[in-house]
């Protein structure tokens, strides 16, 4: 009887231990871990994501003294019975820089939940390592968060690999440079020359810029695709894997995002695309399949124009 | 070609076409033609943004229940580190009447 009672304060003792076991502090940190590497690259991706948006229409820089004779001569073009205003000797200064309309606040909008959305996520984990074990229903639930969060960068490397960006107000500013050196009469031949080539020049150089933001943004998607798919991994084995599989899936993912920097575009084009097929044949993603990832594999490949609307209805 | 693909394609050559007109007016017509222009450019960003929202499947509701998970494993912590300190105190008991 003394024995039974001595016995008792340390069979609880090892049932309580034994418990925590299966979902320890380390298996907690390593997910954690892996949660923030994932908001860290997807902050990235979105940060490129709202440089597309705002460069597609900013408009091409101007040098001191161009902006200088620009703004003297939009002046003296003014008919001397207009009244001068603020606005227009503003307008005089700057005529390129587009007045934010509707869409600047709705893509401000846009990129601040983005950027809510994968904080959030990542700070879900806080404190998972002072409950690893009785956090595992929270864990679990937390799993369909991750595998949308992750196919809304899998979706937008998706979208810009297929719609590259076009820095439109510098297109049309060299397109009339162009045609102005075109139509001068007052040009030799030799000048047009000389300063056509120096224009290609720069228009092949745009033209690269817009290339480079095209490969780095659907490159830095991917690397947030394939950290958030592991993300989505860890959290579906969370409660079985040892804390070392925990630690080689972590690695995998980092080396498997660290393999796409630098990739060529058609390479990236062709990630891309494969994406959404190696997502939907991933068993830990299976319950989203006919879902959340249906829907966006739908708008993204939608064609045709008898299939169009709106793709919220 | 899907449908709002063409829509960013079409608003671009509008874009460029208002722009090569209002690059090439005097100051007075740049006056009347900016508004024009500018709600262009506004549309092509829309028609941008819109490409892009098509991707978006996280909601605000979603963003709510990652912060209840938060407050979630926030209990879990608390109620975890009661029962470690009472299996330590259990165990000290234990040692104590060993």
């Amino acid at each position: 009887m003394k024995l039974h009672a001595r016995s008792l304060p340390l069979c609880a003792a090892l049932v309580l231990s034994s418990f925590f076991v299966s979902c320890t502090p380390e298996k907690a940190r390593a997910l954690r871990i892996a949660a923030v590497q994932f908001r860290v690259e997807a902050m990235k991706a979105i940060d490129l994501v709202e440089q597309l948006l705002t460069k597609e229409t900013s408009p091409r820089p101007r040098g001191e003294s161009e902006a200088a004779e620009e703004f003297a001569r939009n002046i003296l073009q003014l008919k001397s019975d207009t009244d001068l205003s603020e606005d227009k000797v503003d307008l005089a200064v700057d005529p390129y820089t587009v007045q934010p309309g509707s869409q600047q606040k709705a893509r401000e909008e846009f990129v601040t939940n983005l950027r809510r959305q994968y904080s959030a996520f990542a700070a879900t984990f806080d404190e998972l390592e002072g409950g690893s074990y009785l956090a595992r229903d929270a864990v679990r639930k937390s799993g369909s968060h991750a595998q949308n969060l992750t196919l809304q960068m899998a979706a937008f490397a998706e979208s810009i690999s297929q719609d590259p960006p076009q820095f439109l107000q510098y297109r049309s500013a060299l397109m009339d440079e162009i045609d102005s050196v075109r139509k001068n009469a007052s040009l030799s031949s030799e000048d047009k020359t000389r300063r056509l080539i120096k224009l290609k020049e720069e228009w092949e150089a745009m033209k690269q810029s817009e290339r480079e933001l095209q490969r780095s943004t659907v490159e830095q998607c991917l690397k947030a695709t394939v950290i958030g798919r592991e993300v989505g991994r860890l959290i579906d084995t969370y409660e079985h894997l040892s804390v070392d599989d925990l630690n080689v899936l972590t690695a995998r993912a980092l080396d498997a995002a660290g393999e796409l920097t630098g990739k060529d575009l058609q390479g990236l084009t062709v990630r891309s695309a494969d994406v959404f097929l190696r997502i939907r044949e991933d068993p830990v993603w299976s319950n989203v399949a006919d879902s959340a990832l249906t829907t966006v594999n739908q708008e993204l490949r939608r064609k045709g124009p008898d299939t169009g609307g709106n793709p919220q209805e | 070609m899907d449908n709002d693909a063409e829509v960013l394609n079409h608003v671009a050559s509008a874009a460029t076409a208002i722009d090569l007109k209002y690059r090439r007016a005097d100051f007075e017509s740049k006056l009347a033609l900016k508004d024009d222009r500018d709600k262009t450019f506004d549309a092509y960003s829309k028609a941008r943004m819109k490409l892009l929202e098509e991707g978006v499947i996280c909601t605000e509701k979603d963003v709510r229940e990652m912060a209840d998970i938060r407050a979630e494993i926030g209990r879990a912590r608390k109620t975890q580190s009661i029962l470690v300190a009472t299996g330590r105190f259990l165990a000290f008991l234990a040692k104590v009447a060993a």
